[in-house]
């Protein structure tokens, strides 16, 4: 297992700084994995590349699609509140702080506010003993309090705590913790989401946007490098690895001319190849984002 | 008695720098970056997106960011810096990924471009740039910070850092185009 993630890890850094030069215009070539042959590709290396910062789309806004895309609330998908006790080190608190965070974005998104309270005060519990306890300041309690019942604005709550404790983490340099955050959110996301379809239909939106989370899992892949060194964030990073993987043999590559069109003041983006979605795809999956939620929550 | 004071004023000076580090820093600077927009462009209504960036940086060189553009939605993507003088027209340009098929040696292989979309220096220097992505992609903000000027953050005056932010802000896509 260490040395597949050594691999794996070994091409996606490999991947980040590659450069080559082609014509009169700069561009980078990052190699994906093997679709047909496994050639070596030879590349130039561009030590003064800047590094780059990844951004992922919160919980809160992949449910706001879905649930426009006709997703709804199955409660029996969240994460059950008497888990949090067998949440003792800080891989487990960490992980499960995304976990809950992106339950509380998923209740609220679909009007369910019963057990917002009782989970926001696991999320400060965690939060607490991560450090990060400044986020969870009175001024909030009270927003909270006042809001009960307000959907709208308990879904705003949600999702402001998430970024402000992603903010603090940040600027305080605590990046295992944000890693181990931002995949615990990240697999149970995609585990809700894909628990809210039962069997594979081609082309609906949710299918749609499980297949994107691909796109997704690179950004968050590429996050976490930064902190590989720590043995909890490099254990996560194999089990994201194995499901990146899933991804990738199981999707199917359709070639395409890109496209830019310009419409009024807005630029469309069209074409291009991509990786689309099929029902051998969706099955993987969801077996594997399954099995890494059972690992992460059932410790 | 003694060593319980100085604990305690050890403790009050850790919260004291804390504190003192969380008012300085970069956090949201990426909020300001709606200032440097023209007036028909602020009166828009946008949601602001959760991936935009705030940062330290140095002068002279290149912030590069990352986020995921999603299938029907129209994105704005704007730079700033909390530069005092000199610097409202900041140098910005977007990328994104091309997959491509690419013939080796002994057969195929898909190889990802980051291919250039959008430079402002070939748009006056414009401090926004509007987009729609039909699938959804990785796209890239590489923003040149200026050699000059001073930041307006106590914390980094006279020094070689300034503060950069990168503002995203999403909209749902009409079916019918714009």
């Amino acid at each position: 297992m260490k040395n597949k993630f050594l691999v794996k890890g070994g091409i996606f850094l490999f991947s980040s700084i590659l450069i080559i030069s082609c014509g009169p215009s700069e561009i980078d070539v990052d190699v994906e994995d093997p679709v047909g042959d496994t050639t070596e590709v030879i590349q130039n290396i561009d030590n003064d590349l800047p590094s780059i910062e990844y951004s992922v789309p919160t919980p809160n806004e992949l449910f706001e699609i879905i649930k426009e895309e006709g997703g709804e609330l199955k409660i029996e998908l969240i994460n059950p509140l008497e888990n949090e006790e067998n949440y003792i080190d800080l891989k487990s608190k960490a992980l499960n702080f995304g976990v809950y965070s992106a339950d509380l974005g998923y209740m609220s998104c679909f009007d369910n506010s019963i057990e917002f309270l009782k989970y926001t005060k696991v999320v400060e519990r965690l939060g607490d003993e991560l450090g990060i306890s400044e986020v969870f300041d009175e001024e909030l309690m009270e927003r909270i309090e006042n809001n009960e019942g307000d959907n709208d604005s308990l879904f705003i709550i949600s999702n402001d705590t998430y970024y402000d404790s992603y903010q603090y983490l940040e600027e305080n340099e605590k990046g295992t913790e944000l890693a181990l955050i931002i995949s615990g959110g990240f697999i149970e996301s995609l585990y809700i989401v894909s628990n809210l379809v039962d069997s594979y239909s081609e082309n609906t939106g949710i299918v749609d946007k499980i297949g994107d989370q691909k796109l997704v899992l690179e950004n968050i892949l590429d996050f976490c490098m930064t902190y590989m060194e720590d043995p909890s964030v490099s254990e996560i990073m194999d089990d994201l690895f194995s499901l990146s993987e899933v991804f990738e043999k199981n999707m199917e590559f359709v070639e395409g001319e890109s496209e830019i069109k310009t419409d009024g003041d807005v630029v469309t983006l069209s074409g291009g190849g991509y990786f689309k979605m099929t029902e051998k795809a969706f099955n993987a999956v969801k077996e594997k984002v399954t099995e890494i939620r059972t690992k992460i929550t059932q410790k | 008695m003694k060593k319980g004071i100085i604990f305690g004023i050890g403790i009050i000076g850790l919260i004291f720098i804390q504190s003192a580090i969380a008012q300085n820093s970069c956090r949201k600077v990426h909020n300001f970056c709606t200032n440097a927009l023209p007036d028909e462009e602020q009166s828009k209504s946008w949601s602001f997106d959760n991936q935009s960036k705030s940062a330290t940086f140095e002068k002279g060189k290149v912030y590069e960011m990352s986020f995921i553009a999603y299938k029907d939605f129209v994105y704005r993507i704007a730079t700033c810096t909390d530069i005092t003088e000199g610097a409202d027209k900041i140098n910005f340009e977007v990328f994104h990924n091309e997959l491509v098929r690419k013939p080796m040696k002994d057969g195929s292989r898909l190889i990802k471009e980051k291919i250039s979309i959008y430079n402002n220096n070939s748009d006056n220097m414009n401090s926004f740039y509007k987009f729609r992505v039909e699938k959804s992609e990785k796209i890239y903000v590489k923003v040149n910070i200026p050699q000059g000027g001073d930041s307006a953050t106590k914390q980094y005056k006279d020094s070689e850092f300034v503060c950069v932010g990168v503002l995203l802000q999403h909209r749902k896509a009409s079916k019918t185009g714009f």
